[in-house]
């Protein structure tokens, strides 16, 4: 019995989805008509006519939405996260990726990186951060079930003792966001910190925060998912 | 074996084998990181009376033990070489901020130490253990921008990257080394150029261990962000604010309701920042209207700055009306970064070209640093514009320049204040055209080529501090004596804020004193401003203090323009701060567990040893009459408006005195233990804290006094 | 710590003025709405006054029936209400809350409600010559929290000029023409200018 998603004919699990359509085209579904209620705590796993097999996750309660807008790229953050949750400090560990689009954005360097995203254009930073995703491509791809819902947040945490280090969930997510520790061999991802996420706290500019999940969504996923420019931030916690 | 604080590995590179190895760093843990170790690596490597340029010089690019550690301000980069623009070359430290220290730190690396000189342009490509020399010969003659995204094309959009204009290339002494959007190191950048060394690349994947807990890091990381201030550690609002005691319309802690960052989308208010509120931290230093005016706000897209500081003094700006001079529109810096350009247009930038009023300032000053940071053409500390300024007014470039020449270089602009003046100075300077462009030899080789005379170096308004040919830099106006002296121990501009970052705080004057009886034994180590004192041993201990911490920073590395934290802007602490802090990063971080004390007295050292270089290099012991000397005018009364002498230390006078200065020599020589005659090493200092081999060398060349 | 935004803080205040419904007739529940109100205000940026207090929340008839209550000393009485602070003015009576206000920012809107616009700069002045020591730069007046108008500002200097009581206010310029006040009690001539013009000039030139 297998608990991920059949790969299409013709895709690849290594191609990173251009678009928002095309990752969800990856997960096998679609975001709408698959809510589940949060007394369904973990997951469990149901059939669906279509023969396919899928787990139903809970919605998390809460997730981390980060403001290209109010970020300074000092990467607290990352410090927080990496010595919080790995216990050493590093960029590349960080469950929040701020370093990989520092200066020249999510789209990397080209010739006209001087007006583009990053520090080395038009100073916009934009951190990745894990969504939670309702339906997660990372859980869902992880062939020894070792990513599972937190009971207490619905963050989508992994059981370090089941996790193999294959590298798999980091491949299905559509932000490369889980990260293989080349010195412990297990992958590491965004736990929310139990409900009260470090970056947050650490961050200088309140450029970080943790909300509802039903509010973050058109944030998280919305025409300009990455964005997150429509938040109009307050300029406390 | 598992290191905490360091990676354990110096990275050494042979630009004339194309060979790199490994060193061990921790064999030179006594000199605790950056400065520190590259200072022991020149004494022991680089002979005195090498040429900068020369491929037996050095250059060494140093992190410390707490970059990479998230240590509040951690992220700047040390370089460590002999200076061009020196008169003897002197062995001098630049810095450089951005996030290149904290990349090294992950691919691995505490220092990279350079030397020989490539056969043609290459550059150094750092990728975790991978280490390769490239070709630069596509990079050689670009600017830094496009330089650093050129090796961020080959790397990936992760790499950090430091890199020599054409400035650099040229061996134009003074010329940078920059690193990301605004962050320069300046007087270096020809040494790199000497080596045909064009750009570092560093990306790195792994971690910087702590020895401490993850808990027990982030919770001093937690103490520490308590008691931060705003930018140069002032803790007091420019404006009124309900949770302020005090305010200062001079402070740089410039958030408040209705001031913005103007160009963010949506603008970003900066609001009233209470201290206890860890998610505004941030916002308190909108450091734009502070260096550019009220007018930069609607400019201003964010502040930013350097890795793992939540201060964020740098200014990043849109301004869309540099398109219209083929540059790109956006610009960032902070401080010297704007005023150092600004000072080339030396009798102002005024309207032009359709640019007016404070528009015409910011677009003008912006062409400038653009241009600047490009090219990477150093100001040495603003003192270029100075040094144009004196030539033009004293007719020097009618007398030194042929009469093509001067009336080739579009002077109406300087004088009318049109800021395209900049595209002609610059290009001038950055590829050596002409006798004009001598301008950036330093103030010392431009008087001896230019026969300049005693006038130039007593000129007050010129502001050169020593023969040295480097100027004020938080000097006599800042804390009398204290930064008077301070002044005197470096071999270029002191590039020292430890003692502003107290005198600075914006906190009043009789507090400030009670605090500095706590930290130097009486408050009468701190004079009110203009209100000067005869020194007294505890402003000398106040000079040691800085000059001991401005060497702890740099090896660590921490921001000398944070750093140490001296006060807090919390009432309930009564403003005090905790001088300590040093040492607890650096104990948790490494494990090694050294007291405030311990670890002054080590950072201490490292400032001997420089002193030692520098008597090698000067061959004389006797630094108090052959480099801690001032120029003239600092020690010259001021005169009354009917010509008489206001007397120093009269209420409004900050001008130092001869014999008080000297005094004040004696007791700094004498709080490092240094021969108070002389100013340099004794044996039995070197002796007790280790460095025999240093005394024995100095005793060999006849320059151990006593 | 959490630190509550500015918008909420407005919030709350609002909240608490606008709903003063039936006030209890029990004493304690009675001075509970009065600190609430006082501490809303504090941390929105604001003194209330007595007058005011007495006007939003008038007192009950059972309580103000009662022998020597007052506002005041209902207040008073309440030992958790130790950071509320009173300051007299000449009229009226003034409260903040020092959790959220310190006391100078509170003389400085004391000094505004004053409508005194010369006591206003010259206490203010006095102050600064005494505390930092420094002369006071004009634009200090025309900016918030006193937000002078520029009118109003030249014609209270104008008049203390004629104040005997005030012979201690004294005017002196940077070069840049930037005017400031100081106060010969506390400082002398030239070091006034001296620090106005390092304000002015020598700090820009010293950066």
């Amino acid at each position: 019995m297998k608990d991920f998603p059949e790969k299409r004919e013709g895709e690849s699990w290594f191609e990173k989805p251009r678009s928002r359509r095309d990752f969800l085209k990856m997960a096998g579904g679609s975001i709408a008509g698959l809510l589940v209620t949060a007394s369904l705590a973990g997951a469990g796993k149901w059939e669906d006519p279509e023969a396919k097999e899928l787990r139903v996750w809970a919605i998390p309660s809460g997730v981390i939405v980060h403001d290209p807008s109010r970020c300074v790229g000092c990467k607290r953050c990352e410090f927080g996260c990496s010595t919080r949750n790995s216990g050493k400090v590093s960029a590349e560990l960080s469950r929040i990726k701020v370093s990989r689009n520092l200066n020249y954005g999510v789209e990397g360097v080209t010739a006209a990186y001087a007006k583009a995203d990053g520090q080395m254009g038009n100073f916009r930073i934009v951190a990745e951060t894990c969504r939670q995703c309702e339906k997660p491509a990372c859980g869902n791809a992880c062939p020894m079930n070792a990513i599972y819902a937190d009971a207490k947040t619905g963050a989508r945490v992994i059981d370090a003792k089941r996790c193999v280090g294959c590298g798999k969930c980091v491949q299905a997510c559509a932000w490369n966001l889980p990260t293989v520790d080349p010195e412990t061999r297990k992958t590491s991802k965004c736990t929310s910190c139990e409900g009260d996420p470090t970056c947050v706290r650490l961050c200088p500019t309140g450029a970080i925060r943790y909300m509802d999940y039903k509010e973050a969504e058109k944030l998280l996923w919305g025409a300009d998912a990455n964005s997150g420019a429509t938040v109009v931030s307050g300029a406390t916690a | 074996m598992e290191t905490f604080g360091y990676t354990g590995k110096i990275l050494r590179v042979n630009l004339s084998a194309g060979s790199v190895s490994i060193n061990d760093t921790l064999k030179y843990k006594e000199f605790i990181g950056g400065e520190g170790m590259s200072m022991k690596i020149m004494w022991d490597e680089v002979p005195a009376g090498t040429h900068p340029f020369a491929p037996e010089n050095k250059i060494i690019f140093g992190a410390g033990p707490l970059c990479g550690t998230g240590a509040p301000c951690s992220g700047r980069t040390n370089i460590t070489s002999l200076l061009p623009s020196s008169p003897f070359h002197g062995i001098a430290s630049s810095h450089m901020g951005g996030y290149f220290a904290t990349e090294l730190k992950y691919a691995g690396y505490d220092l990279i130490v350079i030397e020989g000189k490539a056969a043609s342009p290459v550059w150094l490509r750092i990728e975790d253990e991978k280490v390769r020399i490239e070709d630069a010969r596509w990079m050689w003659g670009k600017g830094i921008f496009d330089t650093q995204a050129m090796v961020a094309s080959f790397m990936g959009k992760e790499a950090q990257v430091a890199a020599i204009g054409q400035a650099g290339e040229n061996l134009v002494n003074l010329s940078v080394i920059r690193t990301g959007a605004s962050h320069s190191a300046g007087g270096h950048g020809g040494v790199m150029g000497s080596k045909n060394l064009k750009a570092i690349g560093v990306h790195g994947t792994g971690s910087v261990k702590i020895a401490a807990s993850g808990k027990d890091w982030l919770e001093l990381d937690a103490y520490m962000m308590s008691i931060i201030g705003a930018n140069n550690q002032m803790v007091v609002p420019s404006t009124p604010q309900p949770w302020a005691e005090y305010s200062d319309k001079s402070s740089r802690w410039t958030g408040r309701k209705g001031l913005f960052w103007g160009a963010a989308n949506p603008p970003v208010e900066t609001g009233e920042c209470d201290p206890h509120d860890m998610q505004s931290v941030g916002l308190r230093t909108m450091k734009a209207i502070f260096d550019l005016g009220a007018g930069a706000e609607k400019y201003t897209v964010r502040m930013g700055g350097c890795s793992h500081c939540p201060i964020r003094c740098h200014s990043q700006l849109k301004v869309p009306q540099l398109e219209k001079y083929g540059l790109d529109p956006y610009v960032a810096n902070t401080c010297v970064g704007w005023s150092g350009p600004r000072g080339v247009m030396c009798y102002g930038i005024k309207d032009f070209d359709g640019n007016t009023g404070s528009d015409a300032s910011i677009v003008g000053n912006a062409i400038g640093t653009t241009l600047a940071d490009d090219y990477g053409v150093w100001c040495n500390y603003a003192q270029i514009g100075r040094d144009l300024k004196y030539c033009y007014d004293k007719g020097v470039f009618k007398r030194v320049l042929s009469a093509e020449e001067y009336a080739s270089i579009p002077w109406s602009k300087l004088l009318s204040g049109d800021a395209s003046f900049y595209f002609d100075f610059y290009e001038r300077v950055a590829f050596k055209k002409g006798e004009f462009s001598h301008i950036a030899d330093g103030s010392y080789w431009i008087a001896q080529r230019w026969n300049l005379g005693d006038d130039y170096w007593n000129d007050k308004s010129g502001k050169l501090w020593t023969r040295g040919g480097y100027p004020v830099h938080h000097s006599n106006e800042a804390g009398a004596q204290v930064g008077a002296l301070i002044s005197c121990f470096s071999n270029r501009d002191s590039q020292n804020h430890s003692h502003m970052n107290f005198i600075g705080s914006k906190l009043p004057v009789a507090l400030q004193k009670e605090i500095a009886g706590e930290i130097f034994g009486s408050p009468e180590a701190l004079d009110a401003p203009a209100v000067y004192t005869k020194m007294n041993v505890y402003k000398a201990k106040f000079v040691k203090y800085s000059l001991v911490r401005s060497m702890l920073h740099n090896s660590l590395t921490l921001c000398n323009w944070m750093w140490p934290m001296a006060v807090s802007p919390l009432k309930e602490r009564k403003y005090r701060g905790d001088t300590s802090l040093e040492s607890k990063f650096y104990s948790l971080a490494t494990g090694i567990r050294m007291s405030e004390k311990e670890l002054d007295e080590t950072a201490a050292k490292c400032f001997t040893l420089q002193r030692a270089y520098t008597i090698m290099q000067m061959r004389t012991a006797d630094l108090r009459n052959t480099h801690d000397q001032t120029t003239e005018w600092p020690i010259t009364p001021d005169h009354a408006k009917d010509g008489s002498n206001i007397p120093q230390f009269t209420p409004g006078s900050i001008q130092m005195e001869k014999s008080d200065l000297e005094l004040g020599r004696t007791m700094v020589y004498k709080e490092f233990g240094w021969d108070e005659t002389t100013g340099a090493p004794t044996r039995s200092y070197l002796e007790s804290v280790g460095l025999k081999d240093v005394a024995d060398r100095l005793a060999a060349a006849g320059l151990l006094p006593g | 710590m959490g630190v509550i935004s500015p918008d909420k803080k407005e919030q709350i205040a609002g909240a608490v003025a606008d709903n003063p419904g039936a006030l209890p007739a029990d004493r304690e529940a009675y001075t509970s709405r009065l600190i609430e109100f006082i501490r809303a205000e504090s941390s929105a940026g604001r003194l209330t006054s007595l007058s005011a207090l007495a006007s939003r929340f008038p007192p009950p008839d059972e309580l103000s029936r009662e022998l020597g209550f007052s506002i005041t000393s209902a207040i008073a009485e309440v030992p958790e209400a130790g950071d509320l602070k009173k300051m007299e003015g000449s009229s009226d009576a003034w409260y903040f809350s020092e959790n959220t206000m310190t006391g100078n920012y509170a003389l400085h809107l004391l000094r505004t409600e004053e409508k005194d616009p010369l006591m206003l700069i010259a206490e203010t002045v006095r102050d600064e010559s005494r505390i930092y020591p420094r002369p006071t730069d004009l634009t200090f007046f025309t900016d918030p929290p006193f937000s002078m108008n520029e009118r109003e500002l030249r014609q209270a200097l104008g008049r203390m000029e004629l104040r005997p009581d005030m012979s201690d206010i004294k005017r002196c310029a940077a070069s840049n023409g930037a005017t400031y006040l100081y106060s010969t009690r506390y400082l002398g001539e030239t070091l006034a200018e001296t620090l106005a013009e390092w304000i002015e000039v020598g700090q820009k030139q010293n950066p």
